[in-house]
């Protein structure tokens, strides 16, 4: 069927009186199409936006007319609507080149023949009732646009056979306009007993797979912005039987081989769009001259079906692939075959539909190899340029008098394998052999994306573009530890100074200068460059605009200040560690935040969709920070400050540092059975309870002990720092619990319990007294430290509190007798009767509170005697 | 199963103070009237208490506690009473068992506290809807005044209830628990400061 209607277009040019409709509708196709109209829907590709816009046009005329005959109104009017909105959309076009004739004339035959059916009163009331009331829409619609066009509409009415000539006249033009194209068809035609002559089976083979995708396309094809219908196809049937003689003219003209319709069938194959490979290599072979216009041509086809669903992505690489290995064997010249490359790379990222899903591995390979070969290309031949934003049409591939262009950009390209290399290695087991494999690659896009950054510094290119190579760059330096910094001259600092302050200067979207100086920062922090780190974040005042980055910066940010939280870690500078990584760690996010992994405890509160996006923005596993590390880290910090803390408010347990600390310290007191610590979490509690008695050794080994610390850089002097930490932090906590039970402490007993210096001694507790944690001063002549009870004992400040409980408990009781007298003011006494029952134990309740408060009012009592006997 | 099936007394000792030579040991059973709740409703709501006229104090009786000697022990104590020295009757009682009593305390204060707010947003709560249900009376009769005058049948006046469901009620066994705890506590305090006060009187006067 699909070879029949596809001949009707063929002969209804010729016999444009008999139809008139068909060679109008299809005049405009200036495509050697005109001739093989089944391999419709391949070549509409290769038009121009102009043609493209004026065969949609022409679609839906036809269909607006084919739908009048049967007198589906609701159908015309859907028409009508697809046709002004295609119309709109097109205009750009349609100024340059004239209101296309065809429509004029369809939209003033449209509102004759509404007018037709609306005065035609019998023939209304028998319509349907969707119809009759599409009509009214109609009516309106078109009178209403046509009042655009009046100009127009008068001018066809005036002359309308003029019309219709010119249009003749149109088509005969472009019938020859198209002999180029012809003379290419002669010469398929004069090959096709050639391909029939060929061994079966590879015929078969194609023949199977085009006729497949031939049903595809051809029924793709019918279906123009309207719907079937029958009446659609019974039309067409119409269209058949006229259509069959003059196939059997057609044929001996063709000098095919009176064969079977099957066998013309496979003729028509080599020659359709579809099948590719199959068509290609003939097609070059016959066809001596192989031009720079004709590859280019049969690029623009194949990218034109790019996405489509029919179309084979596989062959449609494979093809690019071939048509590049012509373009050299033919010598076409540079720009071609680049343009070729190009190509092959954007065909491997469309290799899969969806972007969430990785590609194959050995695509992947493929991509980079081409990658790599493009730009040797372009290194060997700086003439050739890419450009971006150019329309196709002005690309310069021959002419060697001005500079050769190709559309396009290397970037770009660069850009999205950076981001399939992150998709893939995302999607890989990051415990596999085939992780490091892919890994090494990472060697390589570098490699590629130095040598893009070379070529774009050599073309001159703008600062954005630069701007963005930079970053690519960036974002491979910035997580690596650069542990031949000593050796190597220009070590990694400088390199990430060099690239982070280019982008600084010319950048000018936010996004490239703020992800950079994350990289920046992170690279100071992994570093151990920490006051460098905090002053850029600082002076960069991120933190107060990253609420409005976009996630991924997002996550680089949380990254980044984690890192810098672990820098200061190493550093020994415990507070700062402390307030940097709290935010992190006190939302028990931290998976999330960091983008490394999906805590499972939280798969309730997420569904599919979001479980999907969350999983997109995974970091690869070798840029992961350690959780555990970091988890430890952070509760050791909380640790050495909370303790001290804890002991020298002891009493009022409001003001906490971290609340994780707490939540694992009153885990760990739950748990029925202490044993020795075995995970990190144990092996933090036990020395904490080891540091609150002030036993630092114990502390220091049980916090030592764990072996993590075997994966914090330079772990031995992180060791010791703690180690002298955990010392001086235990003798704050022993002042702070047992000051009460001196009056003066020797130093030395001190140094020798704590085994830390004389001075060391003197400089902590020197601190503690200048900060008002402790009320005592140094005996010099006796080198004693004298305490002052100046703070309340324990019992005194017990009375404190239980005064101020009551006092709590009193207010409570006050609101809650306050607001009964409130409710019984308005609301119960409206309703007679019901108002006891509202609050039946109002009486007893009430008495019993206060016979409370004044057992509690008597116990205070006794309590503020006792104080100053005590 | 079987302690609710039967009003069984439970013992409870004092440590710190055995420590410290007075022996203390004190039983308790539930008082019949908060057994019959606990048996019939398990759930302590204020209505419940007021109809038992149930409070904290009468939520326990506690049962007198007999400690009896064997023949032998009686005999060592003689024998050790002979050789008490008499100085310890001025010393004052120690704070350590006050500071344990005091924390104690607290702790049924903070239980309280946390109890009373409870209420109070019950109570809020209730105050709310009782608002609402007038309201919506109130509507519904103007409503149907204005139909009547209209000559249309009155909207029949549906059961407030079913529209509106009351907030749940505030179980009341943790605050009488915790009263009871503090009372208690408030009580021992006294007990034990008792002494030390009359003792400190003494020295005083004794000084002038």
């Amino acid at each position: 069927k699909a070879v029949v209607s596809t001949q009707s277009g063929h002969y209804g040019r010729a016999s444009s009186d008999s139809e008139a409709e068909t060679p109008v509708s299809r005049a405009p196709v200036r495509q050697y199409s005109s001739i093989l109209e089944e391999s419709d829907e391949e070549k509409r590709v290769v038009r121009s936006s102009k043609d493209k816009r004026f065969s949609e046009i022409n679609e839906t005329i036809k269909a607006i007319r084919n739908h009048k005959k049967i007198r589906d109104v609701a159908k015309v009017e859907e028409g009508f609507v697809a046709l002004c909105r295609i119309y709109s959309k097109s205009t750009g076009v349609l100024e340059k080149n004239g209101c296309p004739r065809a429509f004029i004339r369809c939209i003033a035959d449209l509102e004759l023949y509404v007018k037709e059916v609306w005065e035609d009163k019998e023939g209304r009331k028998k319509l349907n009732k969707m119809n009759s009331k599409a009509l009214a829409a109609l009516r309106q619609n078109v009178r209403k646009y046509n009042r655009d066009f009046v100009a127009d509409i008068e001018a066809y009415f005036k002359d309308p056979d003029s019309y219709e000539e010119v249009i003749e006249e149109d088509e005969d033009v472009e019938v020859k306009s198209d002999d180029d194209d012809d003379a290419v068809a002669p010469s398929k035609l004069a090959k096709k007993p050639r391909t029939v002559s060929k061994p079966a089976e590879d015929d078969d083979d194609s023949d199977d797979m085009w006729d497949d995708s031939e049903d595809e396309s051809s029924s793709d094809d019918d279906v123009p912005a309207i719907g079937y219908t029958a009446a659609y196809f019974l039309k067409k049937k119409d269209g058949d039987k006229k259509d069959k003689p003059d196939r059997k003219k057609k044929a001996p003209r063709q000098q095919a081989p009176k064969v079977s319709i099957s066998q013309e069938d496979e003729g028509w194959t080599t020659v359709s769009g579809t099948d590719k490979v199959a068509k290609e290599k003939p097609l070059f072979e016959e066809d001596a001259e192989i031009t720079v216009e004709l590859v280019n041509q049969k690029i623009a086809e194949l990218s034109s079906i790019r996405g489509r669903r029919g179309a084979n992505r596989q062959k449609n690489i494979e093809t690019f692939e071939l048509l590049s290995g012509v373009c050299v064997t033919e010598g076409l010249g540079i720009p071609i075959l680049a343009k070729c490359q190009y190509y092959t790379c954007l065909a491997i990222f469309d290799y899969n539909p969806n972007m969430a899903v990785c590609m194959k591995v050995e695509i992947w390979v493929q991509l980079i190899t081409t990658l790599d070969k493009l730009l040797t290309l372009l290194e060997e031949h700086r003439e050739v340029h890419f450009i971006e934003q150019m329309p196709e049409e002005e690309e310069n591939l021959e002419d060697d008098t001005r500079a050769l262009t190709v559309a396009g950009s290397i970037l770009v390209i660069l850009e999205r394998t950076d981001d399939e290399f992150t998709k893939l290695l995302r999607n890989l087991d990051p415990h596999g052999t085939e992780y490091v494999q892919r890994l090494s690659d990472e060697t390589k896009l570098c490699a590629l994306i130095l040598r893009v950054k070379a070529e774009l510094d050599h073309r001159r290119a703008s600062h954005e573009e630069m701007c963005r190579v930079y970053l690519r760059e960036i974002e491979h330096l910035y997580y690596k530890v650069d542990y031949k910094s000593v050796e190597i001259e220009e070590d990694s600092k400088d390199k990430m100074d060099k690239l982070c302050k280019y982008i600084y200067r010319y950048d000018t979207t936010d996004r490239i200068r703020t992800r950079a100086m994350l990289c920046h920062i992170y690279h100071h922090a992994l570093h151990n460059r920490w006051a460098q780190g905090r002053d850029l974040m600082l002076m960069s005042h991120l933190q107060q605009s990253i609420s409005h980055a976009d996630i991924p910066t997002k996550i680089l940010h949380n990254r980044t200040m984690v890192q810098l939280g672990l820098c200061a870690f190493r550093k020994g500078l415990i507070q700062h560690a402390h307030t940097t990584l709290n935010e992190i760690q006190s939302s028990q996010k931290s998976k999330e935040l960091l983008a490394q992994g999906l805590s499972t405890q939280r798969m309730s509160e997420r569904n599919l969709e979001q479980e999907k996006i969350e999983k997109q923005r995974q970091i690869p596993f070798h840029m992961h920070i350690n959780l555990e590390l970091l988890e430890y880290s952070y509760l050791t910090c909380a640790m050495l400050l909370e303790v001290p803390h804890m002991a020298a408010h002891q009493y009022d347990q409001r003001k906490k540092l971290s609340r994780t600390f707490h939540y694992q310290l009153r885990n760990a007191d739950k748990s029925p059975l202490v044993g020795p610590p075995d995970s990190m979490r144990e092996h933090l509690v036990a020395s904490a309870k080891a540091m609150m008695k002030a036993d630092w050794k114990t502390c220091a080994d049980t916090l030592l002990a764990h072996k993590i610390w075997g994966l914090m850089p330079n772990a031995e002097e992180v060791k010791a720092m703690l180690k002298q930490k955990i010392k001086e932090e235990s003798l704050r906590t022993y002042i702070f619990t047992y000051s009460a039970c001196y009056d003066s402490i020797s130093p030395l007993v001190l140094s020798k319990m704590f085994d830390l210096t004389n001075a060391q001694i003197h400089a902590t507790i020197s601190k503690m007294i200048l900060n008002d944690e402790l009320k005592a001063s140094w005996d010099k002549p006796t080198d004693l430290l004298m305490l002052h009870r100046a703070e309340s004992s324990k019992l005194q400040s017990l009375a404190k509190q239980t005064a101020d409980k009551l006092m709590y408990v009193m207010e409570n009781t006050e609101k809650m007798l306050d607001q009964r007298g409130m409710n019984i003011g308005t609301t119960f006494q409206n309703k007679s009767g019901s108002g006891q029952t509202g609050l039946p134990w109002q009486s007893s309740w009430s008495s019993n509170i206060y016979q409370h408060s004044n057992k509690k009012e008597k116990s205070t009592d006794c309590d503020s005697a006792l104080i100053p006997l005590l | 199963k079987q302690w609710y099936q039967r009003r069984v007394p439970i013992t409870a000792g004092d440590p710190l103070k055995t420590k410290m030579g007075n022996l203390s040991v004190r039983a308790f059973k539930l008082s019949l009237a908060a057994f019959q709740l606990y048996k019939e409703e398990k759930d302590f709501t204020a209505v419940m208490l007021r109809e038992k006229s149930l409070t904290y104090e009468n939520l326990f009786k506690e049962i007198p506690v007999v400690v009896k000697n064997s023949t032998l022990t009686n005999v060592l104590l003689c024998e050790l009473d002979k050789v008490q020295d008499n100085t310890s009757f001025f010393t004052l009682p120690t704070s350590s068992y006050l500071e344990k009593s005091m924390q104690l305390l607290l702790g049924g204060l903070d239980e309280t506290n946390q109890d009373l707010q409870k209420i109070n947003m019950h109570q809020r709560a209730v105050y709310k809807q009782q608002n609402q249900i007038f309201k919506y009376v109130q509507e519904r009769k103007e409503e149907n005044a204005g139909r009547e005058k209209n000559g249309l049948k009155p909207l029949p006046e549906e059961d407030v209830t079913k529209l509106f469901k009351a907030p749940p009620p505030v179980g009341r066994l943790e605050s009488l628990l915790s009263a009871n705890r503090i009372a208690s506590h408030c009580e021992m305090i006294e007990d034990h400061v008792k002494s030390g006060i009359g003792k400190l009187y003494l020295a005083d006067s004794f000084m002038s």
